[in-house]
């Protein structure tokens, strides 16, 4: 899901936890305060979020699909202007093993990345701003 | 044909074109860069989508429907 609110760690791995389940995984994106060599204040994130929510379905049922194991999985990213520190997106994989874990949990950011109509401005401490290159989507 | 612009195309829009037939993406993506030359490098690789999914060059747009205009994406 999109949030504008401050994403929870703790919120992340429980959404996913189950008693038969072993192996857990998370991994959180978070604001870096260097890119390029500038120094990097804050970033804002802005998304379309109704085709975000469809892209964020269709990436965890293409994972869960991926892997003959029964994997329990959370995904969130938050918009809005970030300070540096902060969360920009939450991944939780679940699994009864660590290895489908580790790999749904890679496999959801990369798409994320790629995939997700999401787009990133970076705040400089110059004062300059300027928009993150990324992956086209055009096909 | 109303078109929501997004990421760094945001300050360019919301824009307006006028067709009287429906239009394949990638003539509408033309159609765009010549009202907003400063930006028709983006736009170049910027795909157009609608609340369920991005689409296809081939795909066709409505002239009364709102799209939306989705330049190469950074999440994470």
């Amino acid at each position: 899901m999109i949030t504008t609110e401050p994403i929870d760690r703790g919120r992340a791995a429980s959404a996913v936890a189950h008693p038969s389940h072993g192996g857990e995984c998370c991994f959180f994106g978070v604001v870096r305060d260097v890119n390029l060599g500038k120094k990097v204040v804050a970033v804002s994130y802005e998304a379309h979020a109704a085709l975000c929510t469809k892209v964020f379905a269709q990436i965890l049922e293409r994972v869960r699909a991926k892997y003959d194991q029964p994997l329990r999985l959370f995904l969130e990213h938050r918009t809005g202007r970030l300070a540096v520190g902060e969360i920009s997106v939450a991944i939780a994989a679940n699994s009864v093993h660590r290895d489908e874990a580790f790999r749904a949990c890679r496999d959801i950011i990369e798409a994320v990345k790629h995939e997700a109509p999401i787009w990133k401005q970076e705040h400089f401490e110059d004062g300059d701003s300027e928009w993150v290159h990324g992956h086209s989507l055009c096909k | 044909m109303q078109l929501e612009l997004y990421g760094p195309l945001r300050r360019y829009g919301p824009v307006t074109l006028t067709f009287s037939t429906p239009q394949p993406v990638r003539a509408v993506r033309d159609a765009l860069a010549e009202k907003l030359p400063a930006a028709k490098e983006l736009i170049a690789r910027s795909a157009f989508g609608d609340d369920e999914r991005a689409l296809a060059d081939d795909d066709v747009l409505q002239p009364g429907a709102r799209y939306a205009v989705l330049p190469p994406v950074a999440g994470g």
